[in-house]
């Protein structure tokens, strides 16, 4: 197991490399220049203008700028923005609001999708089947804003003028604390809800046709054991493979997300650095979203184990 | 044995003192009443194509501490019997539309789920043909076994535990306290099966169903697991009834042979007398076909033709494509299951055949 | 739809994952069909083809999809066949409209520049349909040959365009769109459509690789080969056929999911810029006074919804029909 995890780190060094190789080179082709960009409609000191170009090597060539900024990433340097910001400083802020509305937004996706996904396979065929075939289709095709600014409307407005209940904040507020997670945690999760409930659905009915199912009834178990011990233990297998992948996918769909919201997360924070042509923030937010994905890769890779002893790791 | 005197057919209820709440103490049967009786069984199909009929009217019955072989090809409807028995029918597409089984006297069909379940596992146990897929891969042997006890019995985890550590030796699973943790893919197809035979047997049921326990198997594990189960049977004196293909498997532990052909039983008999004289020309062409020592050089007999599609079962005889005795009657009239009787004129005890020809069969 | 790194990874609902690992969906089972049975590939192939006709013919969500995908072809190719605006032209948009409701005559109502939302909301189909299907043809034409090249020759090449595809999988699609959209700067159909299949082709290169390693050493593929078929021969008769369910099915889905991802590029106003006309552009303008006036946002957000909805039905209805192991 400790050799296997070694391994898959080792393996994943060349994709942390190639994928901020990748972003570094698509960001420092960003047109404009950052220095300039600094100063607004201000005319700048040719001095000044010199000395920053300095101090972020901005004339020295492309190739020996990620040489630095690679070296500098494996000490666990982000490097610092044209505010004389550390960009771990940024992310440290930024991160902790992500996170939060990630988790939220997995948790809702587990709890609602994996229910719906079961309730629809046990019914297969039946009314509430065909709800949440259709349902979901629907929350797949319709566009995560969209649903954002809806349910802003419906819930974090309408549901206060009209009835008074003020549970659900319109937008982020500290005060509010994990309640102003709820409804944007929902819109992050909307689609990935759809595909979960979905994927189990289709899984489940697949497990429930296999043969240890048909002994577990034949041991005469109660259905309720039957679906959950032999037949959900199975099922997840797919869906655990599906919410580590899409842990990537949350993270940058945040940008939206918290954007309808106004939650001061690393989304937000990078879609505002693009316009600031804030080169380090945008190379440090997306290369930590990769290795976020990665590692989150890794952690499924490994829960396989535990939950289908027929994999084993070297 | 003495069950081979009663027609499997016309088998009203059983007697008085064989009237057994389900549960009862298996001591209290009178011996060679019928532990189990499935009575005119009719189940269809309903499949995009049609409907398929897979079982058209099946009787047959089993007794404490006997063994019924039932013998077909597959489509012969006899496995579908034998989940109906279980209760483990798909439901849809299956459906039982005629009949009735009777488990010690009561009716398992007409049963409320609740009590279906409580008769499941614990009275009559299911093996099935191939171990690995049967076994959930991701639990333990050792916890599929112990949760039959820790369900039926509310047995604790490390009780239920010791319990299957007994199981596994008793099905002779060497090292089976170090192995009871391990999982069904790290066991030899053999000792899986012995596994499933050991969760058969957990709770000491009245009544076992084996299909095709032993065709996943090599041939030398092929006998040592039928071996194991025909022991096990007797020790506790189970009726079994086992589910093959295989005529080879039959002989040495059946007592008695349902041959089924097209969702029909086509012959029954005592084991032996169905090898030496076969009264249906179905099973007659089984045996033909079972290659012989001492008949090295001759060709191979093979019955001609393929079995019925369920959706197009032929009108009268189903067989009648197939048969070498085949005559105008055969298309148009569905023969009946009739005691066989010997020349003399005798009934032969247990002897039925569906053959408008079984004399010309038994005798020519 | 505008978490576009669904086309990555998804499971069932919409078969991304190429086949690798446990979570092989629809479309890995349906190769496995193709290439499970002994006899040669053409004929079951054909037969595979010739069944899957039967059920969709009959499948509501083939009809209802495929209706709606050909309607919104149509719009896309003739917008004037619906309206008789035409929102290039000028005085096409009149400040004393602002964000009137919709009307017998204006069934949309109109937005807060006074433009009519119907006669934009037809219009904006061209946009998202090119994007679509050029995207899909782009990705499949380059996944495609990718994955047919590597998953035949084996070896290094394969290696080492597998180990890109990894990276390019890291990077999430709208991320990735972001960085490259703002770096290029000209927001038109063509360049989104560039931009979504560079990131893209991944997917189907996975695809279809897999589905060659599932054919390549099937017996009636080495049996061909014995009897001195050529590589072209193989690879066209044999190998092809059997990939292109799979391929079929995730690129008619992800083509509505691209019109999504695109919608949220534009929204987020790194996509098509203005004046051409984009529903995410339309969104995303309506965004800032959507309490007073939500129809202005909602009536593209329907059409964009109900489009991408179309391709999703057909290749799920697709897709079950090859697959008749979920029926």
């Amino acid at each position: 197991m400790g050799r296997y995890v070694v391994r898959r780190i080792i393996q994943a060094i060349p994709v942390i490399l190639g994928a901020t190789f990748l972003i570094y080179a698509l960001v420092f082709l960003l047109p404009g220049d950052p220095i300039a960009a600094l100063a607004g409609e201000k005319r700048q000191d040719p001095a000044v203008v010199a000395v920053l170009r300095d101090r972020y090597h901005l004339d020295d060539p492309f190739f020996v700028q990620y040489w630095d900024y690679l070296t500098g990433l494996f000490k666990g340097d982000f490097g610092e923005d044209y505010r004389g910001n550390q960009v771990v400083d940024v992310m440290q802020r930024a991160f902790p609001y992500t996170i939060n509305l990630a988790f939220v937004a997995l948790a809702i996706e587990m709890a609602v999708g994996v229910t719906a996904g079961v309730v629809a396979a046990l019914r297969r065929g039946k009314f509430i089947d065909n709800v949440v075939l259709i349902s979901t289709l629907m929350v797949i095709s319709i566009p995560v804003f969209v649903i954002g600014f809806v349910l802003q409307l419906v819930i974090g407005v309408k549901l206060n003028t009209d009835y008074g209940i003020d549970f659900f904040p319109v937008s982020f507020n500290e005060e509010a604390g994990f309640r102003s997670y709820l409804l944007p945690g929902y819109v992050l999760a909307s689609t990935s809800l759809a595909y979960v409930a979905r994927l189990t659905r289709t899984s489940l009915i697949e497990v429930m046709r296999a043969d240890y199912v048909r002994t577990a009834v034949a041991k005469g178990l109660s259905p309720l054991r039957v679906v959950v011990r032999h037949g959900l233990r199975n099922a997840l297998i797919p869906i655990v493979t599906f919410l580590g992948m899409d842990l990537g996918g949350l993270m940058g769909g945040a940008v939206i997300t918290e954007g309808i919201f106004n939650i001061p997360g690393v989304g937000h924070q990078l879609f505002q650095s693009v316009y600031l042509r804030e080169r380090t923030i945008v190379v440090g937010i997306v290369s930590a979203l990769v290795m976020v994905y990665l590692f989150a890769n890794l952690v499924v890779d490994l829960l396989y184990a535990v939950l289908d002893p027929r994999i084993r790791y070297e | 044995m003495t069950d081979m005197t009663k027609p499997a057919r016309d088998g009203a209820g059983p007697g008085p003192d064989a009237v057994q709440v389900i549960g009862g103490g298996r001591e209290s049967l009178v011996p060679g009443t019928p532990l189990l009786e499935v009575d005119d069984l009719h189940i269809k199909f309903h499949t995009r194509d049609g409907v398929a009929k897979a079982v058209n009217g099946v009787s047959y019955s089993v007794a404490a501490g006997e063994t019924l072989a039932v013998l077909g090809e597959s489509g012969s409807g006899k496995s579908v019997t034998a989940q109906a028995i279980m209760g483990i029918l798909d439901m849809p597409p299956g459906k039982i539309t005629k009949g009735s089984i009777r488990f010690r006297g009561e009716d398992l069909l007409t049963m409320s789920p609740k009590a279906r379940r409580a008769v499941r596992g614990r009275k009559i146990a299911m093996i099935f043909q191939d171990a690995l897929s049967s076994l959930n891969p991701v639990l333990s042997v050792g916890y599929q076994l112990g949760e039959m006890f820790r369900v039926h019995q509310g047995a604790g985890r490390k009780e239920a535990k010791e319990k299957a550590v007994e199981l596994m030796e008793r099905v002779r699973i060497p090292a089976a306290r170090q192995r009871v943790g391990d999982y069904p893919h790290q066991f030899s197809g053999g000792m899986r099966q012995r596994i499933m035979i050991a969760m058969a047997l957990a709770l000491e049921p009245d009544l076992i169903i084996a299909d095709e326990p032993t065709t996943a198997l090599d041939v030398t594990v092929q006998a040592q697991v039928m071996d194991l189960l025909a022991e096990l049977q007797a020790e506790f004196n189970m009726g079994l009834i086992l589910i093959t293909h295989d005529l080879g498997v039959v002989a040495d532990v059946a007592d008695k042979i349902a041959v089924m052909y097209a969702g029909r039983i086509v012959e029954t008999a005592p084991v032996h007398e169905l090898y030496a004289r076969p009264a249906h020309p179905y099973t007659k062409g089984l045996l033909n076909s079972i290659p012989r020592l001492d008949q090295k050089g001759q060709n191979l007999y093979a019955i001609q033709g393929l079995p019925p599609s369920l959706l197009r079962i032929p009108s009268g005889c189903a067989f009648n494509p197939r048969c070498d005795r085949v005559q105008d009657v055969c298309h148009t009239e569905l023969p009946r299951l009739v005691p066989v009787l010997d020349a003399e004129g005798a009934d032969l005890p247990g002897r039925r055949s569906a053959c408008h020809f079984w004399k010309e069969t038994l005798h020519g | 739809m505008s978490e576009p790194t669904k086309s990555e990874n998804t499971g069932a609902a919409i078969p991304g994952q190429s086949g690798s690992g446990p979570a092989a969906g629809g479309p890995a089972a349906a190769t496995a069909k193709g290439s499970g049975a002994p006899d040669a590939g053409g004929e079951r192939v054909a037969s595979l083809w010739t069944d899957a006709w039967t059920d969709l013919r009959r499948s509501p969500l083939f009809l209802i999809g495929g209706f709606l995908v050909l309607f919104m072809v149509v719009l896309a190719i003739a917008p004037q066949l619906f309206t008789d605006g035409d929102p290039r032209a000028g005085g096409f948009c009149n400040l004393a409209d602002s964000l009137k409701r919709p009307s017998g005559s204006h069934w949309f109502g109109f937005d807060v520049q006074g433009c009519d939302i119907y006669t934009r909301t037809i219009w904006g189909a061209r946009n998202s349909i090119i994007v679509g299907m050029v995207t899909t043809t782009l990705v499949v034409l380059v996944g495609g040959s990718l994955g047919l090249w590597a998953g035949w020759i084996g070896g290094i090449g394969d290696s080492v365009l597998s180990r890109v595809t990894e990276i390019f999988f890291a990077i999430p699609l709208l991320l990735g769109g972001m960085l490259i959209m703002s770096t290029w700067g000209e927001g038109n159909a063509w360049t989104v459509s560039a931009v979504m299949a560079v990131l893209g082709w991944p997917q189907i290169y996975r695809l279809m690789r897999s589905a060659v390693l599932a054919n390549k050493h099937n017996d009636y593929v080495v049996a061909a080969r014995a009897l001195g078929a050529g590589t072209g021969r193989i690879v066209g008769r044999h190998i092809l056929p059997n990939a292109v369910a799979p391929v079929i099915v995730v690129s008619t889905i992800n083509l509505g999911v691209y019109i999504g991802a695109e919608a949220a590029l534009s929204y987020l106003g790194i996509g098509i810029q203005s004046p051409a006309i984009s529903w995410g552009l339309m969104i995303s303008d309506a965004q800032a006074r959507f309490l007073n006036a939500p129809h202005v946002l909602l009536f593209p957000a329907a059409v964009l919804s109900v489009t991408v909805l179309a391709f999703i039905m057909l290749g799920d209805a697709v897709r079950d029909a090859l697959d008749p192991k979920l029926r």
